[in-house]
């Protein structure tokens, strides 16, 4: 048994353990802290896997932003039924029956898995021909190439999707709240001095991950994320705080990523190429800017549960 | 090795997922569950193809970028649903009675309810809203 195969069991171990906390633990909020650690611990995996674009993601979005979404609504039930935080959920019926179907629909998984293992696998060949094209493009990151210069309607229609969640968010929430989100204490020097210290890092992080994305892993879902998580802490100090009117420019922000994308399909038409044809590094800096806009801008508003921001307390 | 190892890993998570889906009443609980299933997914997306070059496949890879960031939209809108159901009915659970009542009596008003000793509990919850002594979130 090598050294690699027991890091990959005990990283195994690792999330499946944390994945049954999530699961079965008795508690919701620590369900929802055991599933930040979950995405970390998934996070460990892609890099021990050698996918660091999907280890940055995940560990940005899947961990610090879902997790902090789902804190922030667990937060809005106990301001409506202050029971609710004492009240802790005992949230598993014991069922056989659902022990079953689990076991059974772990068994399916496996077993799709470990046949598909065993065949002869062949390179996947759309992988193949993006490896093969990619030098033509100009970029050396095969997943920034895939996503924009390859299949970049798939990327069109995920913004569509963000843009349209955050809609659907805006149409249902009837009641905005514009402050109780901010931490205690947030007046303290040593939080000051931590967003301080925090913020531009964050800012920095963030567009080097944009810069560096044609040609190494990050790209704008990451950038965006980390400057979404950015928004979260101005936000927890209160240094934003949510806003109940809309303004020209946050809504500008919010639909830049989709503009970008639109402008992306339709410019090549203008040479006469097909639509979305590859129109060079400029352009796909562009789009990608613009996305992470409106991926921060987005994350940041859901998670404020708010139309638009204001500033705070500075 | 590395293969089997997380294939096997994504089936359990899957497997955890499918049980706290199936038993958790509360529909946080079931919005994580269903994160833990796709998190299996995407890391049998990754496991299964072969390596380019050593790496996983890039076409996977942007796969799974994609379906990480659906996956916190779609959380973020069900959420916003979750926390506008809590305010207006008081609990945030989906209890398979609840189902059966509202199947025949959906335009009924919450008065006539108190009969159906189905939802004696589902009343009690509705009523804690205002008179917060009665438990308002308590599995069966």
């Amino acid at each position: 048994m090598t050294a690699a195969l027991v890091v990959d069991i005990l990283l195994g171990l690792i999330l499946v353990g944390l994945a049954a906390q999530v699961a079965i633990g008795k508690h919701l909020f620590r369900a929802i802290v055991f599933y930040v650690a979950f995405g970390l611990a998934m996070a460990l995996i892609w890099a021990r896997l050698g996918a660091p674009d999907l280890a940055l993601a995940d560990a940005a979005i899947g961990a610090g932003l879902t997790g902090a979404l789902m804190m922030v609504a667990f937060r809005r039930l106990v301001e409506i039924d202050p029971k609710q935080s004492q009240a802790q959920p005992r949230a598993t019926r014991g069922s056989a029956l659902a022990v079953v179907i689990a076991v059974l629909a772990a068994a399916m998984v496996a077993t799709i898995g470990l046949t598909a293992l065993s065949l002869e696998r062949q390179p996947g060949e759309a992988g193949l021909q993006v490896l093969a094209t990619l030098p033509e493009t100009g970029l050396r990151n095969p997943i920034t190439g895939v996503l924009l210069a390859f299949r970049g309607f798939d990327t069109l229609i995920e913004m569509v999707v963000l843009l349209t969640a955050f809609v659907g968010s805006r149409v249902i929430t009837t009641r905005t709240r514009l402050s109780v989100t901010t931490i205690s204490g947030f007046e303290l020097p040593l939080v000051r001095t931590l967003v301080a210290v925090i913020l531009p890092l964050a800012v920095l992080i963030g567009m080097h991950l944009l810069w560096i994305g044609s040609d190494q892993p990050g790209g704008a879902f990451q950038a965006g994320s980390v400057l979404a998580g950015s928004g979260v802490l101005l936000l927890l100090t209160g240094t934003l705080l949510p806003a109940s009117r809309s303004r020209a420019l946050v809504r500008l922000a919010l639909v830049a990523g989709v503009a970008a994308l639109c402008l992306l399909v339709l410019a090549p038409l203008l040479q006469g190429d097909a639509p979305m044809a590859y129109l060079g590094r400029g352009s796909l800096l562009f789009a990608e800017t613009a996305m992470m806009v409106s991926i921060a801008v987005t994350l940041t508003l859901l998670f404020a549960g708010s139309p638009s921001l204001q500033a705070g307390r500075s | 090795m590395t293969s089997t190892v997380f294939v096997l890993v994504a089936a359990a998570i899957f497997g955890l997922g499918v049980h706290g889906l199936l038993v958790s009443a509360h529909i946080m609980r079931k919005l994580l569950a269903l994160n833990l299933m796709l998190s299996a997914l995407f890391l049998l997306l990754i496991v299964v193809p072969a390596t380019l070059d050593g790496r996983p496949d890039p076409v996977p890879q942007a796969l799974v970028l994609t379906g990480i960031v659906i996956a916190v939209s779609t959380t973020a809108f069900a959420l916003a649903l979750m926390v506008r159901l809590f305010g207006k009915q008081g609990h945030a659970t989906i209890l398979p009675d609840i189902d059966a009542s509202l199947l025949g009596r959906r335009h009924d008003s919450h008065d006539n309810r108190h009969n159906n000793r189905h939802n004696n509990r589902h009343d009690s919850r509705r009523n804690s809203r205002r008179s917060p002594e009665t438990d308002g979130e308590q599995g069966p």
